[in-house]
């Protein structure tokens, strides 16, 4: 008996500390702080990336790009594959210039709280007013093929929601199955169908159907995953129910769970998917000089 | 025949063994609510949205003599007094003067906030507020004020008319 006390007491342990190595913009539940520091970042990343973006309307007419942030906490030894040079971005939206909430209007989902989160629409600098762990975004311009079609689908028929669709959310969720969804996949699955609607498919409304256009179109081949190591100690916790409410392997096929790799969608996934699909026609960095984290952010339980 | 699921363990245990198994048992909960936060292996949270006043919505506007001030300020911090503070309808206009002693007169900033964020923030007249210009990277461009208590941020506003707001609607 005192052997299983042993057990679940290694498994909670090495699970935590596996798990806590990935702490970063948090589990959605608790309270954070922000100092002047945080706010200063942030105002300042904006700023720069809003300068930016209005240039490149200007020179071009550039109004939806797909934008990606760092997290709180580096993915480095999480992921495995590393999907093209901006991996390293780990939450990504979509920016609309003539949207009606505001001029450079980001769409994305959050995590609210465990399984819940819901679609926000933030100006930039809310974008950045979430902790970081590095002030830096990668830009992302689609074609303007796309652009429009993007535009049409969120803001014109507004179907931003229905892209979501009371989705069940896992931060590791399984990007070619409807049972848990991500940001990140949120963004694949708007993608998706625009893509569906540019091909003459305007039917596409919900992301089940844009799954379901993904596989059938063929479209999923161009889908290349991140692949986040699980450790065994860690599957065999989050099955015991032990592991952060906001993260759940149930969605992933057991081969995966069984390699102690399973597959997401990245920034890195997401940029590769439009270039992949020859809807790419730029990517821009930009950071801070100091990119680096707010010290004076603190989290409230 | 002896189960370890039917047997009533309590019985099998030394007392010694049983302290040590529930002190395991005990600490390893401790332990796994404090480690067990949350993974953020691709995702944004929405942790800030259950802030306070910190990130609402708020307008001001500066007398050139404030403006000044808090240009000279630089990255530092400056002192006002809360002179007023009005409040018709949802809308609150709090004024603060400069709070130092050998500033001139007409120093003045009025900040434009919503009643209910007022309620938030808990001030009053005479109240003591630090005030801090953001500036852009190059330290060329005011792109808004942090209000502050201490080093505790108040509420963020920025001038009339700034793209640079901090906004966010739930769909």
């Amino acid at each position: 008996m005192r052997s299983i006390y042993v057990v679940v007491f290694c498994t909670m342990v090495l699970t935590g500390q596996v798990l806590a190595a990935d702490k970063g913009s948090g589990n959605g539940c608790d309270k954070i702080i922000f100092g002047p520091q945080g706010y200063i970042k942030a105002l300042q990343m904006s700023s720069k990336l809003s300068d930016y973006l209005e240039k490149k309307h200007l020179s071009d007419g550039t109004s939806v790009v797909l934008l990606g942030r760092a997290g709180s906490n580096s993915p480095s030894t999480r992921f495995t594959s590393k999907v093209s040079q901006y991996w390293s971005y780990t939450h990504a939206g979509l920016a609309y210039r003539e949207h009606p909430f505001g001029q450079w209007t980001v769409v994305h989902l959050l995590n609210d709280c465990g399984q819940k989160s819901s679609i926000y629409q933030e100006s930039l600098s809310k974008f950045f007013l979430d902790d970081p762990y590095e002030y830096k975004v990668v830009v992302a311009i689609p074609d303007p093929a796309l652009q429009a079609g993007l535009h049409d689908l969120i803001v014109n028929k507004n179907l931003a929601t229905a892209l979501f669709n009371n989705s069940t959310y896992s931060s590791v969720s399984n990007p070619f199955n409807t049972q848990r969804q991500n940001s990140n996949e949120y963004i694949l699955d708007t993608l998706t169908a625009a893509m569906a609607h540019m091909a003459g498919n305007r039917t596409v409304f919900t992301r089940e159907q844009a799954k379901d256009y993904l596989h059938s179109s063929g479209l999923v081949k161009k889908v290349s995953p991140e692949r986040v190591k699980v450790k065994g100690i860690e599957s065999l916790g989050l099955a015991l129910g032990f592991g952060p409410e906001n993260a759940t392997l149930d969605d992933h096929p057991r081969s995966e769970r069984r390699d102690g790799a399973v597959s997401m969608v990245s920034v890195g996934t997401l940029i590769t998917f439009l270039q992949d699909t020859a809807h790419l026609l730029s990517t821009t960095e930009l950071a801070l000089q100091d990119r680096s984290k707010a010290s004076d952010t603190t989290y409230q339980q | 025949m002896y189960n370890a699921f039917t047997t009533n363990t309590a019985l099998l245990f030394s007392p010694l063994q049983k302290f040590t198994g529930r002190r395991l048992l005990a600490v390893g909960l401790l332990v796994g609510v404090m480690l067990f936060p949350g993974a953020s292996f691709a995702d944004g949270s929405k942790t800030m949205s259950k802030g306070s006043g910190q990130v609402s919505k708020g307008s001001v506007t500066l007398s050139e003599g404030a403006s000044q001030l808090l240009a000279s300020a630089g990255r530092s911090a400056v002192n006002f007094v809360v002179d007023s503070i009005e409040v018709a309808g949802d809308i609150a206009e709090i004024t603060l003067v400069s709070a130092a002693k050998t500033s001139q007169a007409g120093v003045t900033v009025s900040v434009s906030v919503s009643a209910s964020t007022l309620t938030s923030l808990a001030i009053a007249a005479g109240t003591v507020i630090n005030m801090m210009a953001v500036l852009n990277e190059s330290q060329a461009q005011i792109l808004s004020y942090l209000l502050l208590d201490g080093t505790r941020v108040l509420i963020f506003v920025t001038q009339t008319g700034s793209t640079l707001s901090i906004v966010s609607e739930k769909l």
